[in-house]
């Protein structure tokens, strides 16, 4: 199987590669990945979760504010509540029977995260607590909810690692620091492996497998100033545009309203549900103006716009006016300190400034990536066929932000994500068990039938492309930073045709400027250059994925908001783009406004 | 002795224990010397120190000492010393407090009788 | 400012070395964190390797050990280190590559805590009760990020360190023993009553010391001790 242009091409790299053969493939280790992990080692079968970093560093682990579920402790409250809050938030654009399936799930699957030793915060009688969130309304978007279940600031924190905790009393097996590099097709075509790099001696492996479930997360590292975690580079994306499967409505990015100004760090949304109030330069409450029922606690994509134009009119505070107030000062110490000890330790960390004595300098960050790989509400992959029919593309599954159901639509609601997760982890893992059940009963009625060979040629070649020994002057870190700019004064907050296009031309220089970048490092332990690169083709795919996403849409919905064309356009855009990444091809899919158990909601005017 | 059989919680119940009453013991014992006007010479000292109540106070400080030590120096023993030989310190450490407590014995016998 | 990095590199070098790097305030381009400089210093050094994800401190990925204090790089100020910054792995475990340790034995004492709850079998239809009271019980174990840099500062570990579990897995440990929802609490207590696993801890307190959450492990253990101490 071993062909001599590898060899010639990678005198470096062990030739002798090694494969192992599993039930099924996990491909990443935060939230939605070790949740299914669980599921599927819990059934009994052969599972291996593969991640690039050990799974508690995962950026699950950085959610803050909580996770959704009308579990109706504080207020009375049903998941039919939740479920407009979240069609009304994803501005339309969600599949009304995704976002209905997981709001049904919720309570069940909160309890389930409790049960597995979650620590969440209490009420006096002992239930958990359950905050108020931005866009989260009782009876159908009247009074304020308490449907965010909390563990402190910390909700993320307290997930991963309970899921982790569960994984190791069950013994499921991890190729932590692996990194995986693409997709593996057999002859026919359908998904047989994955390519995975071990990082600590830089030796590759093939790890087959017919059941693949893609949990990577998001590529907030595509935007400068980001909330995200270093490791946030889209890997799951690439490699799926790169087997010529499609994307679903990257243009949508979530910039989270209250970002530590000019650092990024979260700041969560709970603290304007715990009573946090922003401010501008003249000390006005100025969201009264942008949204006088709901205030602070709007949608995020509207609570983003308003900063930002507050900044844009002169009324941003600080020397340079270009940042908002989110004021607590009003709270009492003790509320902060049990509440939200992890944002006062970030801002003191990173401010020096304690909330209960001072307000907090934010601006809107990227923060959440709405868009990603295309699948139905049971995790399966899928594709449009020649006639445009969507078609489940075989052995292939993702879950989580890489994911795109579409349960967030336009834009997420707080507290949404955490809950994604875990719902669509638990329910493609139940997917997957299904049909490994269902084919070792084929399997025994066909023995013997032969495992077809992986094609390895592509991914080969890009490994070779990378140890490549010419010396350049240009660097992988340049590049990325140039990318990263590019999308923040392209594709930010607001966007136009002009600023898109002329990050659309930055883009085609970037290529291929990183076609032609060779690395300095070609050692073979913790190549973290290496790494670097693989990321980088990776962020860059998204990058493009966006940005051409962005200026075929001449509309503005949920958190795609473009200058040239301020209107929603239900008539013409209630659709889900995909993007492929050969040719760039675009095409569109219906949203889904067929709920299974509710009537569906039909798309107005979007107010809070 | 082998390592398994070593305890954990009773070994460190008995150095709070003794810690404890070293603890009520010393500063008690102090004052009683500073208070003992004719204790100026070591054979006063014993002799006032020996009388019949003090007799078993002081004899239990005695075995709680050796007791707190025991613990310390098993400690000592398993942090320090190479791992292969541990097993070999902790039997001579074992022999130590039996010469120890034979000693203390015929001591004993010759101061009581 | 002035650093002084431990650098080893296992294909080229037989044992690690020092290496000298300068860093100008104004190239920081405004950060503020020992992370930032690191990240710089990469930029003109691509083979200088330490791990780094959340840049928050809630990952854990980024500890090392730094003017002798152990600390995460992402959440220590520069302005708080006296220059020249000498900056080193994390001390007690194996190196990797430069700043990266291999922490499979700190995993494996982690597991061994059995951190997990094991609760009384649930029902679907309710949350298991805790009362406020009982959940600030875990307040101050539950926030651990497993980043390593208590268990590597402490000389009991340094000492054993296949056998004592060491300060981060006995706060694990400590975590699933007070917890109200635990059945299990005996048998976690008969299974951590071990001269070795447990009773290693000295309370010399460089855990606490090193902790970056500002967790207090030593004490976690003393109670742990004390719950040991009563079970029997």
């Amino acid at each position: 199987m071993m062909d001599t242009a590898m060899k010639h091409a990678s005198p470096l790299t062990d030739l002798k590669l090694d494969t192992h053969t599993f039930d099924a493939l996990i491909l990443g280790g935060g939230g939605a990945g070790l949740r299914s992990a669980l599921a599927l080692t819990l059934a009994g079968h052969q599972v291996a979760v593969v991640s690039k970093v050990f799974p508690t560093r995962s950026h699950t682990v950085a959610a803050q504010g909580g996770i959704n579920a009308a579990l109706g402790n504080i207020t009375e409250d049903n998941w039919e509540w939740h479920m407009y809050d979240t069609i009304k938030g994803s501005d339309f654009l969600g599949d009304q029977d995704a976002i209905e399936f997981m709001c049904r799930e919720a309570a069940d699957i909160v309890r389930e995260l409790e049960h597995f030793g979650v620590p969440f915060s209490r009420l006096e009688n002992g239930k958990i607590y359950q905050r108020a969130f931005g866009g989260q309304n009782l009876n159908f978007g009247q009074e304020q909810a308490h449907r965010t279940c909390a563990a402190a600031d910390r909700t993320g924190h307290a997930i991963l690692h309970s899921l982790y905790q569960q994984n190791l009393h069950a013994g499921t097996r991890f190729f932590d620091e692996y990194y995986a590099l693409d997709l593996l097709k057999d002859t026919h075509g359908n998904i047989g492996g994955l390519m995975v790099m071990n990082i600590h001696d830089g030796r590759y492996h093939v790890l087959q497998s017919r059941h693949i479930l893609i949990a990577t997360g998001g590529a907030g590292q595509v935007f400068r100033n980001n909330t995200n975690a270093s490791i946030n580079t889209g890997d799951g994306l690439g490699m799926v545009l790169r087997a010529g499967l499609p994307l679903q409505d990257m243009e949508f990015w979530q910039f989270h309203p209250t970002g530590v100004a000019g650092k990024g760090m979260l700041i969560s949304e709970a603290v304007r549900g715990e009573g946090g109030v922003l401010k501008n330069s003249l000390g006005e409450d100025f969201m009264q103006r942008y949204a006088p029922h709901a205030k602070d606690l709007a949608s995020r994509d509207v609570v983003a716009r308003a900063i930002a134009i507050e900044v844009k009119e002169g009324r941003g505070c600080g020397p340079n006016k270009d940042y908002v107030l989110l004021d607590l000062t009003h709270l009492d110490d003790a509320t902060i300190k049990q509440r939200l000890p992890g944002i006062r330790d970030i801002s003191l960390t990173f401010l020096g400034v304690d909330p209960a004595v001072e307000p907090m300098p934010v601006f809107p960050t990227c923060h959440y990536m709405m868009g990603g790989i295309p699948t139905d509400i049971h995790g399966r992959v899928v594709t449009p066929d020649e006639n445009g029919e969507q078609q489940i593309v075989k052995g292939l599954y993702a879950v989580g932000e890489c994911a795109c159901v579409s349960v967030h639509g336009a834009n997420r609601l707080g507290g949404n994500s955490l809950l994604d997760i875990v719902v669509f982890g638990r329910e493609a893992a139940k997917t997957i068990s299904h049909e490994l059940h269902q084919n070792r009963r084929e399997k025994t009625q066909q023995a013997g039938s032969p495992e077809t060979a992986l094609c390895l040629d592509a991914v080969r070649q890009r490994i070779a492309r990378w140890q490549n020994p010419a010396p350049s002057t240009d660097t992988l870190a340049a590049i990325r930073k140039a990318l990263q700019h590019t999308m923040e004064m392209g594709c930010g907050v607001f966007r136009n045709q002009a600023s898109m296009q002329h990050a659309l031309q930055q883009l085609l220089l970037l290529q291929q400027r990183l076609e032609q970048v060779t690395l300095s490092d070609h050692s073979q332990v913790f190549n973290l250059q290496r790494l670097a690169a693989y990321e980088l083709e990776n962020l860059l795919a998204v990058a493009f994925a966006t940005v051409h996403s962005a200026l075929n849409r001449t509309e503005s919905r949920g958190a795609h908001s473009r200058v040239d064309y301020p209107q929603r356009d239900d008539s013409a855009w209630l659709r889900h783009t995909l993007y492929f990444s050969a040719g760039h091809r675009l095409d569109y899919k219906p949203v889904n406004l067929h709920p299974k158990h509710h009537a569906a909601f039909a798309p107005t005017a979007r107010t809070y | 002795m082998q390592l398994h059989r070593l305890s954990g919680n009773r070994a460190f119940r008995w150095q709070r224990i003794s810690a404890f009453y070293l603890l009520l013991y010393t500063p008690l014992l102090a004052l009683w010397i500073t208070l003992t006007p004719h204790a100026t010479t070591a054979d006063n000292l014993i002799a006032s120190l020996t009388t019949t109540w003090w007799v078993i106070p002081n004899l239990l400080a005695l075995l709680l000492v050796i007791t707190h030590a025991w613990v310390g120096l098993r400690d000592i023993t398993l942090d320090y010393t190479p791992r292969q030989r541990t097993p070999l310190w902790l039997e001579a450490l074992r022999w130590l407090l039996i010469a120890v407590m034979l000693n203390l014995a015929l001591l004993l016998y010759w101061i009581l009788l | 400012m002035e650093f002084i990095i431990s650098r080893y590199n296992p294909e080229t070098d037989t044992a690690p070395h020092d290496r000298h790097y300068r860093l100008h305030q104004q190239e920081l381009d405004g950060g503020t964190m020992l992370l930032d400089a690191l990240l710089k210093l990469r930029e003109q050094d691509p083979t200088l390797a330490f791990r780094s994800s959340c840049q928050e401190g809630v990952c854990g990925s980024d500890g090392m050990n730094v003017n002798g204090q152990n600390c995460l790089s992402c959440i220590t100020p520069l302005a708080s280190l006296k220059s020249p910054i000498v900056i080193k792995p994390l001390p007690g475990l194996p190196i990797i590559k430069d700043l990266i340790v291999d922490m499979t034995l700190f995993y494996k004492h982690y597991a061994e805590a059995q951190p997990f709850l094991q609760a009384k079998p649930p029902s679907e239809a309710h949350e298991h009760l805790q009362t406020p009271a009982e959940r600030a019980q875990l307040d101050g174990l539950y926030e651990c990020v497993l980043c390593a840099c208590c268990t590597t500062s402490c000389p009991s570990f340094w000492w054993n360190p296949d056998q004592f579990l060491g300060p981060a897995a006995l706060m694990a440990a400590q975590r699933f023993v007070i917890d109200s929802r635990d059945i299990q609490t005996r048998e976690r207590l008969q299974s951590l009553d071990d001269p070795m696993k447990t009773f290693r801890c000295r309370h010399i307190q460089n855990c606490t010391a090193a902790c970056p959450k500002g967790l207090n492990p030593s004490r976690a253990i003393q109670a742990l001790k004390a719950s040991i101490a009563k079970e029997h």
